[in-house]
């Protein structure tokens, strides 16, 4: 039997810290890379391309979305595990459960994709 | 789309971070995402608008489900199962209601959410002590399941540390705790929370759940309720990273610190200070419900 809690437990303690490093290096490299106050806008990009450039060049910005996205992922990672260890121990009731879960989660991230097409 | 006029300081950072750890560590104690501390708290101080606080609130509850849904999953409180049976309800809820928003005036909502968090003030406080006596008779364990329950085998067992007590406990009222928990869903896209209080509210009161129990499986559960509206508000481009940060940061702190004591304070306690909590909340609501007829109520203490 895989230990559920205990892989529930891994995913969450991995997207804490690992969000929370680049939150702090994100701030850092903001205060580094404008010494005078500045605005805060909204970050947009308008390709995946102008993301990794940014994020290559270590832009603040581009650092701190890092960390947002990783957050995103980590209850949506965790489900996603659910699925798979219940899975793993023929527990078929629980597999329906989470994997509707996991479809919702599918489902609004479209519904998301969509609306944010429809406003421009 | 607004784009709000807020200079990044140092003390902005600063007073964004303590507040946080505030909420956080209510949060931990509450099995509560904070949100309900995070959106006044940017939108009235911090001059945020409105959607984008929410936008960030959102995320901030993932950052705080996090920290403390592990460290309950550590402390062998949290009840799995439960967990991911009351999901398929708050994650429906929350796509509805990001539907439903657009079709209600805001005064309704505000009005029936305001009703919601006094009733569950209310039973706070008549049931402060039910949960301590329940489990010095074992009655939680005693209760006879309903169909879904026994099922899924929905039932827990925890460590009490106050009462010093092994907690066994099995489920019942699976329907209707999943009914009440998909309004914790809804509210949670239309505010900007995680729902944690109407999870905490359902298991305890309708399902048969310890409060220390509903209170760490809710925590664990605020994550992924949020994930809904903030996966939309994201892929919208409305979560403002600057300002998220030093919350994240803050409620992951603070429900470091809140989850860690938890166990510790004796029920009636958290009981009572949860139902200060709420009635202040709900407060909040009826004064925004009046807001949208020109009626201004002092907020905010």
């Amino acid at each position: 039997m895989a230990d559920l809690n205990r892989a529930m437990y891994v995913v969450l303690v991995v997207g804490m810290i690992s969000s929370s490093v680049v939150y702090i290096f994100g701030l850092i490299l903001f205060f580094l890379q404008n010494p005078n106050p500045m605005q805060a806008t909204l970050v947009r990009y308008t390709s995946m391309n102008e993301f990794v450039q940014q994020l290559v060049a270590l832009r603040a910005s581009a650092i701190l979305m890092v960390g947002t996205i990783v957050l995103i992922a980590t209850p949506i990672t965790r489900v996603f595990l659910s699925v798979l260890v219940f899975a793993a121990n023929h527990d078929r009731k629980f597999v329906i459960v989470t994997g509707s879960v996991m479809l919702i989660l599918i489902v609004s991230l479209i519904l998301g994709y969509f609306w944010n097409l429809s406003i421009g | 789309m607004t784009h709000a006029l807020i200079e990044i300081t140092l003390s902005f950072l600063a007073i964004c971070f303590l507040t946080a750890v505030f909420a956080g560590f209510f949060g931990g104690l509450f099995g509560i995402g904070g949100g309900a501390i995070i959106v006044p708290f940017l939108t009235v101080f911090m001059g945020v608008p409105i959607h984008q606080a929410i936008a960030i609130s959102l995320v901030s509850v993932i950052a705080t489900s996090n920290a403390g849904g592990s460290s309950y999953l550590e402390q062998k409180i949290t009840n799995i199962k439960l967990a991911m049976y009351l999901e398929v309800a708050t994650t429906a809820g929350a796509l509805v209601g990001s539907v439903v928003a657009l079709l209600l005036r805001s005064w309704v909502l505000f009005t029936i959410f305001g009703l919601l968090l006094s009733y569950v003030a209310i039973a706070n406080f008549k049931s402060r002590s039910m949960d301590e006596r329940r489990i010095a008779k074992n009655e939680f364990d005693n209760a006879k399941q309903d169909r879904i329950s026994k099922y899924l085998g929905l039932k827990g067992s925890y460590f009490d540390a106050a009462q010093r007590k092994q907690v066994d406990y099995r489920v019942n009222g699976a329907a209707k705790g999943a009914v009440i928990s998909s309004f914790a869903g809804v509210t949670s896209g239309l505010l900007g929370v995680g729902g944690g209080i109407i999870k905490v509210a359902a298991m305890n009161l309708f399902m048969n759940v310890p409060l220390k129990g509903a209170v760490a499986t809710s925590k664990f559960m605020i994550g992924v309720t949020a994930a809904v509206g903030a996966l939309i508000f994201f892929v919208t481009g409305l979560v403002n990273v600057y300002v998220l940060a030093p919350i994240a940061l803050g409620t992951t702190l603070g429900a470091t610190l809140g989850t860690s004591i938890m166990n510790r304070l004796h029920s009636y306690v958290l009981k009572v200070a949860f139902g200060f909590l709420v009635t202040y909340l709900a407060y909040t609501m009826f004064v925004q419900a009046l807001a949208s007829f020109g009626i201004m109520m002092p907020m905010l203490g």
